[in-house]
């Protein structure tokens, strides 16, 4: 199996990226972008303003009308917003498969494959068909073939959307493995929060135009104490939880920073969950 | 390049596109072969014209197996639209392979032919030429180049009217009109072989094409 780090690189770099489809303007328009290994760039904008064009750009699926990219390295992990639920491939095979063609063994293949879905918590198992997979469990597929192999580049479209809670949990942790092993990672998300909460970087892209966003904007935060509300009570790894950017973890309470739009959500399960409430303050 | 082969043939197997080709040309060489007699260049000449019908089919259903979202994760594994388009085209050609065995060796199983090495050469060369040059069309009316399935299911037509019924445009109808007449079975090797490297020039300018459309669709 390849080594973690096989396939990495140095920087990925977009230098005045332009691309124009015919009789229409601009969807990008002299776009630059620089990602080093080990950032996690998060790229916010309302639908249809140019996301996916820039994703499969950076991954090589589509050629810019101007302007270069450079940097791309040899393993290149993609995961599209939604991957088409009407193969009639079992999740299993698929994945044995794609991991052949990245140059695995097929047992090796279907170990990874296997390893990753166990994570994800595919539901239904690895047997069942794609075209029987709910949109966030094709969603999980997609995500296990990008990382079969370690990448040097992981390139996630609205990965967020679709997945359950604790997929939300796990693809964080991904997200952070791959950085911390050297790949850098871009997302999508039409939501500044989910993009603030999981990168280390944010751009805004609209009118074709890319701009860094200062980290903070338009992330105003909670802040949040909480305590058991009995012996039973379970204690979730609190800095996977969705819209969390802080968490300091005592013996009797835990103390979040949570982003403004996750708060009423992280209370709501925390109470379901039996936590009470000590104290909110925004 | 094995992995995206077995890739394509499974997906091919899996998507149970292959059952209306491969039924109409096992039904077609047996209804046009069966009890046949004579010389039999001229039979080989009718499993040729099968073979490249079935081959433009067969293609088109090999890269129509994936939708434009999968077949993105496929090239993106496979670190590029060329080696996707060629491994289609070595999936289509083990296809050939097999279509051309049963098409060499059925004719003569149920007909009655004297059969000499130089006819089986012929057949085979024959049978591969029309069905690379299939290929080659097929590639070109699969879901990659003509989006629009009513499109393609023309373009598919019109290429085999023309490949077909238009004798002088070559691999197809020079191969047809040479294996129908009454040249000697040695000698028809070198025009049939030329007529091979043709179709495989036709089959890889149809890789080039259709990833330059692919390329400008994106």
């Amino acid at each position: 199996m390849p080594s973690m780090g096989e396939g990495r690189a140095g920087t990925v770099e977009l230098r005045n990226v332009t691309k124009r489809y015919a009789g229409s303007a601009p969807v990008l328009d002299g776009v630059n972008l620089t990602v080093a290994p080990g950032d996690v760039v998060g790229v916010v904008g309302a639908n249809g303003c140019g996301k996916s064009t820039l994703l499969r750009i950076m991954v090589g699926l589509s050629t810019p009308t101007a302007g270069t990219v450079t940097g791309r390295p040899a393993v290149v992990g993609y995961v599209p917003e939604k991957l088409p639920g009407h193969g009639r491939v079992s999740a299993r095979a698929y994945l044995t498969h794609l991991g052949r063609i990245r140059g695995l063994s097929g047992r090796q293949a279907a170990g990874r494959a296997r390893e990753l879905l166990d994570r994800l918590s595919l539901v239904g198992g690895a047997g069942t068909s794609l075209r029987r997979l709910s949109k966030g469990n094709a969603q999980k597929v997609a995500l296990a073939q990008a990382l079969l192999v370690p990448p040097g580049l992981l390139v996630l479209d609205e990965p967020w959307s679709g997945l359950d809670a604790t997929a939300h949990e796990v693809l964080a942790e991904l997200v952070k493995e791959v950085a911390a092993a050297g790949g850098a990672v871009v997302f999508t998300d039409h939501r500044e929060a989910v993009v603030a909460a999981n990168a280390s970087a944010v751009h805004h892209i609209a009118g074709g135009r890319l701009t860094p966003v200062a980290r903070d904007r338009g992330a105003s935060t909670a802040q949040v104490e909480l305590t058991p509300g009995g012996p039973g009570v379970k204690w979730p790894h609190w800095p996977s939880l969705p819209g969390v950017v802080d968490a300091t973890v005592g013996d009797r309470s835990v103390a979040l920073t949570v982003l403004d739009p996750y708060c009423d959500e992280l209370l709501f399960q925390a109470i379901r969950n039996g936590w009470s409430v000590a104290g909110v303050r925004r | 390049m094995t992995a995206l082969v077995r890739y394509s043939l499974s997906m091919l197997v899996r998507s149970q596109g292959y059952i209306a080709p491969f039924v109409l040309f096992g039904s077609a060489v047996v209804v046009l072969t069966t009890n046949d007699f004579g010389p039999i260049a001229g039979t080989y000449s009718a499993c040729a014209l099968i073979q490249f019908v079935c081959m433009l089919w067969f293609t088109v259903a090999i890269v129509n197996t994936e939708d434009r979202t999968q077949r993105s994760l496929t090239v993106v594994a496979a670190g590029g639209q060329r080696r996707v388009l060629v491994a289609n085209v070595l999936a289509a050609t083990v296809v050939c392979v097999g279509l051309s065995a049963v098409g060499l060796v059925y004719p003569i199983y149920a007909g009655t032919h004297d059969v000499a090495p130089a006819d089986l050469a012929v057949g085979a060369l024959a049978q591969l030429t029309c069905g690379f040059a299939g290929t080659a069309a097929g590639l070109l009316c699969s879901r990659l180049v003509i989006p629009k399935a009513g499109y393609a299911v023309f373009a598919s037509l019109a290429a085999i009217g023309v490949m077909t019924m238009v004798r002088p445009v070559p691999p197809v109808g020079p191969v047809m009109a040479l294996l129908s007449s009454a040249t000697a079975p040695d000698r028809m090797l070198g025009p049939v072989a030329a007529m091979g490297a043709l179709s495989v020039v036709m089959l890889v300018a149809s890789v080039l094409v259709a990833e330059l459309i692919v390329r400008q669709q994106d």
